[in-house]
């Protein structure tokens, strides 16, 4: 199997706080990957780091290959028609109607508004959301709805690579399982490469197929599923098992 | 000595700071004059939006107070005038040229800075602070082509407009304190506005216009795209927004007021 995002020794520090201190991580190509950590671990600085929004201070990133860091912005722009993202708090256009949302590249590729609005509604569909929908704006809605628009306006475009930075959080457990499925639906027929973030262990034993584990700054597991739910290393047991003891301490 | 009080380590530290500040303003414009070869279709939307909320919706509150200016020069001029012989012939004179060259352009700017240097500032920095314009990086898109320059060109081809109305207004205003509040015959008045307004002042005060109006834009959009930390970060780059703008008009207004006299 081909390495599609290659992060070697990344390192990335907020002022004195250093967030990523070396971490290193392959991703395959059509596989689901699961990314747990501690909440402020710095996961969701990874993926924006892979997405080239945080610029890094050490190491390298590579997408198939290619460097994707210091990029020039056409080529950078050319990367990210391969990525779709869902940002962990949606970020959603409160400009524009869900729909022109969801429709946004296919807009901005100037398609005729009629069929990129159809094509919309498709998407809406596939995160459950009805038509009636489409025409509010993103104020109106609930914070699961939002999660959902922002899911269907990352995958709206099918992209090679898609990045779900905890896509479950906040929805009830009948949807959150719809977004299971849809995630698994999506790898198995758009053979694309999923990148999930998530604290739901049940999602994440679902969805994945390899999982990693970050850790101050590194990653300190990385692994099939049978490996984590079995795994001796003891931070990941602690992790897994949603216990407050253990080697990782919380402090309150 | 240590480092905080030696008043020259102070000094340097503030120029070395401003330059650099200079220096981020000037690589955003160059980033944007950039994109601006190739605006795209959503970006031609967005312009037309913003010529409408900098043009049109500036245009009451802009004057009024080019009414209310032109007014205060008539009363201000008739008193330093002492209400001499002179009123007749020179008050609509210097109403016109006060407000050509220098209040127009100058109180619209700031007007400009105020109403949409804020209001820019808080929607691009709400946008930074709530990843919106992380998102539209990832959707391919360029947030400087799509909200930076149909901003920028709405202010600065909008302001020289807001301009012309706003001098026609003021030198109005005037008219209507002079020959109503402090009888100046209405025919002599017009005629000593007309003898005054050359061309020169009229390029003077578009060239100001259309300077204030970059400047508007710029440090709305600079500062908007530069927020960071949730709300207050945002609220930081408003009153960046608006009180750069406003000192930017002031130092602008100099420079380019020595370089036409
Ligand atoms: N732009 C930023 N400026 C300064 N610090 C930041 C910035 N972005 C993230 N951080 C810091 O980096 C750390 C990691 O943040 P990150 O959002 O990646 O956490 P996370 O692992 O996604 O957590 P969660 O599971 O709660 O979403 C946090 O301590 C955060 O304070
Ligand atoms: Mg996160």
């Amino acid at each position: 199997m081909a390495t599609v995002i290659d992060i070697k020794n990344v390192k990335k520090s907020f002022g004195k706080k250093e967030v990523l201190r070396g971490a290193s991580l392959k991703i395959e190509r059509g596989t689901t990957q699961v990314i747990l950590g501690g909440s402020g671990s710095g996961k969701s600085v990874l993926l924006k780091c892979i997405l080239g929004l945080i610029e890094v201070d050490g190491g390298s990133i590579s997408v198939n290959g290619k460097p994707a860091n210091g990029l020039k912005e056409t080529e950078h722009a050319e990367l990210m028609t391969m990525f779709g993202m869902l940002f962990q708090n949606a970020a959603l256009f409160d400009s524009m109607s869900v729909w022109e949302n969801v429709a946004f590249v296919l807009l901005q590729r100037k398609m005729d508004r009629d069929e990129a609005k159809r094509i919309a509604i498709k998407k809406l569909a596939m995160v459950g959301l009805r038509a009636d929908v489409a025409e509010l704006s993103p104020a109106e809605l609930s914070g699961g709805m939002r999660k959902r628009v922002g899911l269907a306006r990352a995958i709206c475009h099918e992209p090679e690579i898609i990045f779900y930075d905890e896509p479950t959080t906040g929805l009830d457990p009948i949807t959150a399982d719809v977004i299971n499925d849809l995630i698994i639906k999506l790898q198995k027929e758009l053979k694309c490469t999923s990148v999930v973030i998530t604290h739901d262990m049940h999602s994440a034993f679902k969805v994945a197929d390899r999982m990693a584990f970050l850790y101050q700054g590194q990653f300190i597991a990385e692994g099939d599923v049978k490996s984590f739910k079995n795994s001796d290393n003891p931070y990941v047991k602690q992790f897994v098992e949603g216990n407050a003891n253990g080697p990782i301490q919380v402090t309150v | 000595m240590s480092a905080v009080n030696n008043p020259f380590t102070l000094i340097g530290a503030v120029v070395l700071g401003a330059v650099r500040e200079m220096g981020e303003i000037t690589l955003f414009l160059l980033s944007a004059l950039r994109q601006m070869l190739r605006v795209s279709g959503g970006a031609a939307g967005q312009f037309a939006r913003q010529c409408s909320f900098v043009g049109v919706e500036s245009l009451p509150i802009i004057l009024l107070t080019a009414f209310f200016t032109g007014g205060v020069l008539a009363l201000q001029s008739f008193n330093g005038l002492s209400g001499g012989p002179l009123v007749n012939t020179q008050l609509g004179r210097l109403v016109a040229l006060s407000m050509l060259r220098e209040l127009g352009p100058v109180l619209a700017g700031l007007m400009l800075a105020s109403r949409v240097g804020a209001a820019m500032a808080a929607e691009l920095g709400t946008m930074r602070v709530t990843e919106q314009i992380d998102a539209l990086v990832t959707l391919a898109a360029n947030p400087v082509r799509y909200l930076v320059i149909p901003r920028v060109l709405a202010t600065l081809l909008m302001l020289p407009l807001l301009v012309i109305l706003a001098n026609v207004m003021g030198i109005f205003g005037g008219y209507v304190v002079a020959t109503k509040v402090l009888s100046v015959p209405a025919m002599q008045y017009m005629d000593s506005t007309y003898g005054a307004i050359s061309g020169e002042d009229m390029t003077m005060a578009l060239v100001k216009a259309a300077v204030f109006g970059l400047l508007v834009g710029l440090m709305a959009t600079y500062h908007g795209f530069k927020a960071d930390g949730g709300a207050a970060g945002v609220g930081q780059a408003t009153t960046r927004a608006v009180v750069y703008g406003a000192v930017s008009i002031l130092v602008a207004d100099y420079f380019i007021t020595a370089i036409f006299v």
